[in-house]
């Protein structure tokens, strides 16, 4: 990881001066688009662009990188020049894969990060706000703390923009909570408590990790948005959101219907697509430079560490999921039958009514791309979603075989 | 301050006396000995505290082994640096009844043959300067006449290269003939290896006269408290590993399970702080850095390691072998930088965060739990002895944990409370009184300070949640990005660097470690056993200091002005 980079730094790397980020995009003419395995009936949900790049280590030039891929999807100068970009960094617990950092493989790495932020900083943007919840009660813990847990240059992203804050949005900040209302039809909850941030914002972004989810198959841009909700709230978001133990806590909007199944991959991907209808995504980046297979963390057990070599960016949350499914060898409109839906959860680790769904006679996760194209928020449809850069087939990495070699011989 | 500034420096003063007399004839020592023998014992029968007769004891004993020495070996038993070095027909018979015999006829040849002399030819430009030498098992008696004679030659040999040697003891024999032979071996002490009845240490002890008997204990909080010149304690084998390699499926916020010695060796310095402490433990298919982890281990709390090669390094060792001699030299580079930074040792312990030990408490491995758990979750923190337990000892903590005060006395009841209301952090256990009945712990309005109860403290919670409940001020030193590290913090006080030593339990280094430490400092220097000192760049956040060390391989030191 570089180390105290400036702004100047940042933009050096990429070979680029500010004044060059609005040179027109010579690289966005569109790539054939690529055909879909499934031909499921599609709602008339949102498609746009998506770019994918290969990118073999974070040691390239991941600026001039970023800048090429916005150009690719038409660009972002508009949106972000004299705004508030609210970036949220998909971070999560604290282990590490022997040789590996965090931001490797289940965090978002820190030069993607400081890449897309000085990118962000040279097409004009007010301010650069990283977010993501920190999920501690210590007096005084800021979100920069948790980043230096994760080996994180925490001055060199603050240096990659002129102003650049850090926000654990598990509190209120200097401000109260702010409810935002589900703005497409609500699944689950019509509303969510949230740190400000996410509604001072002028242009969101979700930053996720290309990972494999042990409950919900995959995580990536939509499943980052778990971590909006603030403990701050909800204290317990388990119990709240994937099992549904609890209601939410005094003051925060509650179920539309507490008599739903509790099953967790029935409910969790609905709250998940009712999440990004309350907090639309103007842009999504996926990181799968290196990343992980078999869970979205070193503590599940059969994960790990691969190199897939893959960035991904798009203006829609559910096409760029879809695209990044694709490119991780699995149908982004695979059922709950078929991987990486149909999971296999350890009896020793979950509720034992989490094991037995009441709909189904195998643990599944549903699809939250096709949940949130159902509601239309984005097409989850290949033959709708233009793919810029490198095909899908040139850039794929095959998650799949990892997958299945997690589970017993009897549930794969 | 685990003890009184005026302590330290009557204890180190002493130490450099006994040092210094060492060198000196023996028979002028041992009037000196006995004088100051007579001297300890009286002011230890005045004296009402128990510590006060462990440190005479300790500085009296340090002093007659020193003595003894004079006729042996040229260096004194606080700087001995222990290596096990067994071998010969008692080591094979031994093995044999154990079942641990080498599978392979050259490990087998290697132990058999260890007694001769060119086995010292090893020990060239290496710091270790103590062999601990097969010597009595109670096997047949004619393998064990053998031994010793073997070992008698072997031990004039080691003393010309100004070796220790000392005997191991692995069985119950006849005391006085083991002392006996010892003695007339001219060995520089005896080391009891094995589980023994109580009444054979005693025993061996007065039999061996002024010739040191060191004990390896498997006990720690009775070794703690047992007035001895070295302690000796059976210790874990160094290392870390993600739960997930042990097929235990954690938390996203569970931490590798890191084996480490370092809070015990630490847990020893409350009632001697300069005594020696050797941890005893075996690898198995150790690598190099395994070797120097151990090394690193014991070291960085200020102990020392009796090294254990295994047979087939042994082996190899013995015949030259480049990947033995490299795990040779990798493990002997550790024990340089240990030893050339020996005045560590001396630093006193850092801490904002005191955790009361009870000796008597009859729930010894709870009270040891709460040690090591607090040392995992890189919580800087002293000792306070349940006897200390005063308004003069709290005055330089923040927090006190006291959940070992079960109950606590009325007085230390007003105490702890005292020092709530004025500002302190106080954990304390149910017999506090007010405990929760369903939550964890419970909060109880306290002046300017913070009281938690706890419902049913264990270990594991309390650590976690001080570390919750406690700012980075409290703490006063915070480490970040350290999973697979161990910290240990020493210094401090006026005049004294802050040292801040790291050791790292997994083989892969760690990048871009952050230290944050209350305060303004002006430098900091990185050292490691395997490069040259760098200064480290500091900033100022906020009151506070942040300094980035770049890798850490195995061990690392930052001095800290």
């Amino acid at each position: 990881m570089c180390k105290g980079l400036t702004r100047r730094d940042w933009l050096a790397m990429s070979g680029l001066a500010a004044g060059a980020m609005a040179v027109p995009n010579a690289a966005a003419r569109p790539t054939p688009v690529r055909s879909t395995e499934d031909a499921r009936s599609v709602t008339a949900a949102p498609a746009e662009p998506v770019s994918v790049a290969k990118v073999h280590n974070y040691d390239e030039d991941l600026t001039a990188q970023f800048r090429k891929m916005f150009d690719q999807i038409g660009g972002i100068d508009n949106h972000v020049k004299g705004k508030t970009v609210g970036i949220k960094v998909n971070l999560t617990g604290d282990g590490r894969f022997p040789g590996y950092t965090s931001g490797d493989t289940h965090w978002v790495h820190p030069r993607v990060v400081g890449s897309a932020v000085a990118a962000f900083g040279a097409l004009g943007a007010k301010r650069v706000r990283i977010l993501e919840g920190c999920e501690s009660r210590k007096r005084g813990y800021k979100l920069e703390d948790k980043l230096l847990q994760g080996g994180w240059d925490v001055n060199a992203i603050r240096n990659a923009a002129p102003i650049v804050e850090f926000e654990d949005t598990d509190k209120p900040g200097p401000k109260q909570f702010s409810l935002l209302r589900v703005k497409s039809a609500p699944y689950v909850f019509p509303a969510f408590q949230m740190n400000h941030s996410y509604e001072d914002c002028d242009f969101f972004v979700s930053m996720g990790k290309m990972k494999n989810h042990e409950e919900m198959g995959l995580t990536i841009c939509i499943k980052n948005l778990f971590g909006i909700t603030p403990l701050g709230i909800y204290e317990n978001r388990e119990q709240v959101f994937h099992y549904g133990y609890k209601q939410s806590p005094s003051g925060a909007p509650v179920e539309l219907d507490p008599k739903t199944t509790r099953y967790e991959g029935w409910r969790l991907p609905r709250v998940l697509v009712d999440i990004l209808g309350a907090r639309p995504v103007d842009l999504a980046i996926a990181d799968g430079i290196v990343s992980m297979v078999g869970g979205e963390g070193p503590w599940v057990l059969g994960s790990k560490p691969v190199h897939p070599g893959i960035l991904i960016v798009g203006k829609n949350c559910v096409n760029t999921d879809a695209v990044a499914a694709a490119c991780m060898g699995y149908n982004p409109r695979a059922g709950r039958h078929e991987a990486p839906y149909r999971v296999y959860k350890n009896p020793k680790d979950h509720p034992p009514d989490q094991l037995t769904p009441t709909d189904e006679s195998f643990q599944y996760a549903d699809n939250m791309a096709l949940l949130a194209e159902a509601a239309g928020i984005g097409s989850a449809d290949l033959t709708k979603i233009e793919v810029r850069g490198v095909p899908i087939k040139e850039a794929m990495f095959e998650y799949e075989a990892f997958w299945k070699n997690q589970m017993p011989k009897a549930q794969s | 301050m685990p003890r009184s500034d005026s302590a330290i420096y009557g204890e180190s003063v002493a130490t450099r006396i006994v040092v210094t007399l060492a060198c000196r004839s023996w028979t002028r020592l041992r009037s000196w000995a006995d004088h100051v023998f007579d001297v300890a014992l009286a002011l230890a029968s005045i004296s009402s505290s128990r510590r006060a007769i462990s440190r005479l004891s300790y500085v009296t004993g340090l002093f007659l082994l020193s003595c003894t020495l004079g006729a042996s070996a040229s260096v004194p038993p606080e700087a001995w640096i222990p290596i096990r070095w067994t071998g010969g027909p008692l080591e094979l018979a031994w093995r044999t009844h154990a079942k641990t015999l080498p599978a392979d006829a050259a490990g087998r040849d290697a132990l058999a043959r260890w007694y001769e002399p060119v086995t010292l030819d090893l020990l060239e430009d290496s710091s270790v300067n103590c062999l601990l030498v097969s010597w009595s098992a109670s096997v047949d008696a004619s393998v064990e006449t053998t031994q010793q004679q073997l070992v008698k030659v072997y031990t004039e040999a080691a003393h010309k290269r100004g070796l220790a040697v000392l005997g191991l003891v692995y069985a119950e024999g006849d005391a006085s003939k083991i002392a006996a032979a010892a003695t007339q071996a001219s060995l520089d002490g005896l080391v009891l290896d094995g589980d023994f009845t109580q009444e054979f240490p005693a025993a061996l002890r007065k039999a061996a006269g002024s010739m040191l008997v060191i004990e390896i204990s498997n006990d720690a909080s009775s070794a703690r408290s047992r007035p001895a010149p070295i302690t000796a304690v059976t210790g874990v084998a160094p290392s870390g590993r993600n739960l997930s390699e042990m097929g235990i499926r954690g938390a996203p916020s569970s931490q590798p399970w890191i084996e480490s010695n370092i809070w015990l060796v630490r847990s020893f310095a409350v009632s001697s702080p300069s005594r020696p402490v050797w941890i005893s433990s075996r690898l198995e298919n150790a690598s190099a850095m395994d070797y120097a982890r151990a090394v690193a281990d014991a070291a960085a709390a200020g102990g020392r390691w009796i090294i254990a090669l295994d047979d087939t390094v042994r082996s190899k060792l013995r015949a030259r072998d480049a990947s033995a001699l490299e795990t040779w030299h990798h493990l002997s580079a550790c024990l340089k930088f240990a030893e050339s930074h020996s005045a560590w040792r001396t630093l006193s312990p850092y801490g904002n965060v005191g955790i009361v030990l009870d000796p008597a408490s009859t729930q010894a491995d709870l009270a040891d739990e709460y040690l090591r758990l607090a040392a995992r979750r890189q919580m800087p923190y002293r000792i306070v002895l349940r006897s200390e337990l005063g308004a003069p000892a709290l005055a330089k903590f923040r927090a006190i944990v006291a959940t070992e005060l079960d109950p606590p006395s009325v007085a230390e009841h007003k105490v702890l409370q005292e020092f709530a209301e004025n500002g302190g952090v106080v954990i304390a256990g149910p017999s506090w009184g007010n405990a929760p009945k369903t939550e964890p712990y419970a909060e109880l309005p306290t002046g300017k300070g913070s009281l938690f109860v706890y419902k049913d403290p264990d270990p594991e919670s309390v650590a976690h949640d001080l570390k919750e409940l406690l700012s980075d001020d409290d703490l006063g030193v915070v480490p970040f990005n350290v999973p697979s590290v161990m910290t240990v913090t020493t210094g401090g006080a006026p005049g004294q660097p802050l040292l801040v030593q790291l050791v790292n339990y997994f083989d892969h280094p760690v990048e871009a470690i952050t230290l944050r430490v209350a305060g303004g400092f002006r430098t900091a220097r990185l050292e490691t056993p395997d490069g040259a000192a760098i200064d480290l760049a500091l900033r100022a956040n906020e009151g506070r200091t942040e300094i980035t060390i770049p890798k850490l391989s195995l061990w690392a030191a930052v001095s800290i002005e």
